[in-house]
């Protein structure tokens, strides 16, 4: 065991890479590249903190490791505990990698200012927070701070059109934060103490609190996801933002619900929260077939890629409803690709807008004007439907299984609506290498991706490809 | 015994007073400033002596300090300190005199704080209400438009009349009790059975707090005249009283009135949830964003009152919290108002202080970082308030209550969203003056408090409670 507390440190770095960040220059000079530098540089640091914590960490689901006990308040009685798996760690290891690439996708954008860069790493340090949390008090903090500066990233700088969208995401979001404070302060109250998060499925309550506290915490978690009934506006809200880190980091906000859900659902169902937990399923389906059929007829790629992400969101959350948690490392594994991979989607798709509305183009046919940003992107995409070519191969395998053996009919809606939005994926990457005559200024105006951002995205994509030959790779044992 | 030491606070205060009017009748050029200075050294050497004398009392029957009280004069000097220093920059930019605003707060700090250290109804209530009726020239300082005055007029007339009856009410039971100390009083009210007489003077004595607290339904004038006086008074109004009526309801609860809080309790459950709800509708319906606050206040009140239903330790140390936290932060609202000005003129119009954000970002993100606390959401200092409040709630079972509460905030959110959206994203009307680097300086501090407290709760949570367990045991 290490005596460094690389919970803390992960935590705390980005918030102290936003403090640097308000202090760099930024002017015409420096035109944004000081903010940008020192953002990335952060994240890379965090990242070199996170691996180091994945070196001390065994490969197991749910024995948190690498303890870290804060006493923050004597009356009431709260010690914050923060504590990791290999799950969580993976977690935090994509969030990480999907930011940064964010940023550098983000960094010639007119919106990313240094209070945007502010925000968003105050975003990361919280969300990391969140997924360190080992009690329920230190995630209730998390979960509910990071309300702050997600509608400040949205809100100001992602030049979202649908206001009143926003604001009727950010009210319910409230109302989940008060809900799960509620529920907070009940087990709190029950048991005398900050409990720990694995604890709660332990505890013996009487059958009204038992339904009151599993109501709370499913309708808390849940708004923070995209399912009926707060599709409509996330779905809204999200879709409409320019920027691509904000994009992003933005589309993190439902795996905090998934994470909530995963890790405080138990194995063996209350009996109170049996109807809940089916009634959830047959909802996440319902909402999954919804929107995939959604992205195949929408034109917006944006649409599709937020469709892409939501459906695999509920696809791992469906996996927090197995009566086992033997298959939750092949969710975190999957996840971990997955997030780069939606990551570097984003970037890609933002970059070929740009270059669209700068030359007046339609995207038909735009690949073939940018054949590196094409080899980049068909990656992306075909690793992105389950190609072998990342961990999502693997993995998605086993938990499509898992999940047919389970529950048959749950398991075939569940397939159908991700082969539907693999299509809807696949048949916007064949209108985007269509076969378009386009004039020499066209050809010779168009830019494709530098040098640079080549290395770096074949950075990206030969972490995958490691991920698909050894998921394990950087875990110690 | 008298002990005469015990009462050099007041002494400063009352030369601090004889000063300024010395100054205002002889010197020619004397300006807002001036004043300000006055008061400045005056109160700060009122709060330094305030502590130090922290123990020290005139007259064990009639005047005594003790941590208690002192804890809660050093909170209102603090606190009237603050807005003395952000007065000044209202009365430089109007170039309006403020001889009257500085004198008059002196002399209602003067009677606030000797009320909370009396240890007799009857010289208790009489400070208290002579204070509470300074309230009105204050507010009519600078504010000579009829439309403002019949506000002020009304609140007047209804304060007449509650400090009639309430004097009345203590020395009726002073007279029955034999002396109007407390210990006194409270015998009085704790026999079995209690006379209807004696136990409707005992309730009067608690509603005529409630009254001066702004609890629903007797907040009819109170949104009006934080909306219309000038800034300096609302902010005075708005902060600073609150913090002593609240400490004499403790007094009152904990010392004079216990006998008969049993029956007295579902009066109070009705003012509390009247007050949560009043506060939280009423924000929503206005377009002044003074009056907003007053309602935000009436709200806050609510919570405190829903605490103080169950009188005990958990309860009191618990609405104390609450209530410091919003005090803070209503502080920090305050600052920003001072920041909101076109061409010399303050705003407090919704529609005035559309699209701020983009002129004055640090203005508009710390009144964001306010609005979020006082919903008490973490990572913001309210979030302890809040915390403290549903705990207590929920160790007590009262689960209703805590449904009002939260119900209560989901209201109050949806009106500081309302606030959100016109600084964030409506289109700006207005050319917003340059902001004073003192309020910056103030925000900055506020926020600094505001940080460390959250960060390190202990001082607020632990170090002051020792001080609270002083009254209860």
């Amino acid at each position: 065991m290490s005596d460094i507390p690389y919970l803390l440190i992960m935590t705390v770095l980005p918030l102290c890479g936003a403090v640097m960040v308000l202090l760099a220059q930024d002017d015409e000079k420096t035109n944004g590249r000081n903010v940008i530098s020192v953002s990335m540089l952060t994240v890379w640091g965090s990242l070199v903190f996170i691996l180091l914590a994945l070196s001390h960490v065994d490969s197991s689901y749910g024995h948190m490791q690498l303890l870290e006990k804060y006493v923050w308040l004597e009356n009431p009685e709260i010690t914050l505990t923060l504590g990791v798996d290999a799950f969580s760690l993976l977690l935090i290891l994509a969030v990480n990698m999907a930011a940064l690439i964010g940023m550098w996708g983000g960094r010639h954008e007119k919106g990313c200012q240094k209070s945007c860069m502010v925000f968003a790493l105050l975003f990361l340090s919280l969300i990391t927070g969140l997924f360190v949390a080992a009690d329920i008090m230190a995630f209730f903090i998390f979960f509910a701070a990071l309300l702050f500066p997600l509608f400040m990233l949205i809100g100001v700088f992602g030049e979202v059109k649908r206001r009143a969208a926003l604001f009727r995401f950010t009210f319910y979001s409230f109302c989940g934060v008060l809900l799960f404070f509620w529920v907070l302060v009940i087990l709190y109250n029950h048991d005398g103490a900050n409990l720990l998060i694995s604890k709660i499925s332990q505890l013996t309550l009487s059958s009204k609190t038992e339904f009151m506290v599993w109501l709370g915490i499913f309708a808390a978690l849940l708004s923070r996801i995209p399912i009926w009934p707060f599709h409509g506006w996330i779905a809204a809200v999200y879709v409409g933002i320019k920027n691509p880190l904000i994009f992003i980091l933005a589309n993190m906000m439902p795996l905090t619900g998934i994470y909530g859900l995963m890790r405080f659902v138990p194995e063996s169902v209350p009996v109170s929260m049996v109807f809940l937990a089916t009634g959830l399923e047959i909802i996440a389906v319902i909402t999954m077939l919804f929107i995939a059929l959604i992205a195949l007829i929408n034109v917006d790629f944006k649409f599709k890629i937020f469709s892409f992400m939501m459906v695999y969101y509920i696809f791992y959350l469906m996996a927090a409803f197995f009566p086992t948690s033997q298959f939750m490392m092949n969710v975190g594994y999957s996840l971990f690709a997955f997030m780069i991979i939606f990551a570097a989607l984003e970037v890609l798709v933002s970059y070929q807008e740009d270059e669209c509305e700068a030359q007046k183009l339609l995207p038909e046919g735009i690949l073939r004007l940018m054949p590196r940003l094409s080899v980049v992107f068909t990656f992306m995409i075909m690793a992105g439907i389950g190609m072998p070519l990342s961990a999502m191969f693997v993995n998605n395998f086993v938990l499509i299984s898992a999940l047919l053996t389970y529950n048959f009919w749950t398991g075939v809606c569940a397939v159908s609506s991700l082969a539907v939005v693999c299509v809807a994926l696949l048949l916007e990457i064949r209108r985007r290498k269509h076969e378009v005559k386009f004039s020499v200024e066209q050809v010779s105006a168009v830019r494709d991706l530098s040098k640079k951002d080549v290395c770096f995205m074949a950075t990206m994509m030969l972490v995958l490809i490691l991920s698909l030959i050894n998921p394990l790779w950087f875990i110690r044992g | 015994m008298k002990n005469w030491i015990a009462l050099v606070p007041e002494f400063i205060l009352i030369a601090t007073v004889g000063v300024s009017v010395l100054v205002w009748m002889f010197r020619d050029k004397a300006t807002p400033k001036t004043f300000y200075t006055i008061a400045k050294y005056g109160v700060l050497l009122v709060l330094l002596s305030s502590v130090v004398l922290y123990d020290q009392s005139f007259y064990p029957k009639i005047y005594e300090n003790n941590p208690y009280t002192t804890l809660f004069k050093s909170f209102i000097y603090l606190g009237a300190l603050a807005n003395m220093s952000l007065a000044v920059r209202f009365f430089l930019s109007t170039d309006t005199a403020s001889f009257r605003f500085y004198v008059l707060q002196e002399i209602s700090l003067l009677f606030l704080c000797a009320a909370i250290s009396f240890v007799d109804v009857r010289w208790l209530f009489c400070c208290l209400e002579v204070g509470f009726l300074f309230n009105y020239h204050l507010i009519m300082t600078e504010n000579d438009e009829e439309d403002n005055m019949a506000p002020a007029k009304t609140l007047v007339r209804y304060s007449v009349l509650f400090s009639l009856a309430t004097l009345v009410c203590a020395f009726v039971l002073s007279y029955l009790a034999g002396g109007g100390d407390f210990q006194n009083v409270a015998a009085l009210l704790q026999k079995n059975p209690v006379p209807f007489h004696v136990y409707i003077c005992g309730a009067f004595l608690i509603v005529s707090v409630l009254f001066k607290l702004g609890a629903a339904p007797f907040h009819f004038c109170l949104p009006t005249i934080l909306g219309r006086t000038i800034l300096p008074v609302s902010g005075y109004l708005a902060l600073v009283p609150v913090l002593a009526y609240y400490a004499v309801l403790i007094i009152l609860l904990a010392h004079v009135v216990n006998g008969i809080y049993d029956v007295l309790r579902p009066a109070m459950f009705v003012f509390a949830v009247a007050s949560i709800l009043v506060g939280a509708v009423g924000a929503n319906t206005e377009t002044n964003l003074r009056k907003m606050f007053a309602y935000v206040r009436i709200f806050a009140v609510g919570v405190v009152l829903a605490l103080l239903i169950k009188f005990e330790q958990n309860s009191v140390f618990s609405s104390f919290i609450y209530l410091s936290v919003c005090v803070l932060t209503m502080l920090g609202v305050y600052a920003v108002f001072y920041g909101f000005k076109s061409r010399g003129e303050y705003l407090d119009s919704m529609v005035d202080v559309a699209g701020v954000s983009s002129s004055k970002p640090f203005l508009a993100a710390a009144l964001l970082i306010f609005l979020f606390s006082l919903l008490g959401l973490p990572p913001f200092l309210g979030f302890l308030g809040l915390l403290s409040v549903v705990n207590t709630l929920v160790a007590q079972q009262n689960y209703w209550l805590i449904f009002v509460v939260l119900s209560g905030l989901v209201v109050l959110g949806a009106a500081f969203l309302r606030i959100i959206k016109i600084i964030y994203f409506d289109r700006k009307n207005l050319h917003f003056d340059r902001v004073d680097k003192g309020i910056y300086l103030t925000l900055a501090i506020n926020l600094f408090i505001i940080a460390v407290l959250m960060i390190n709760p202990k001082y607020l949570m632990n170090d002051i409670e020792v001080a609270l367990w002083t009254l209860i045991q």
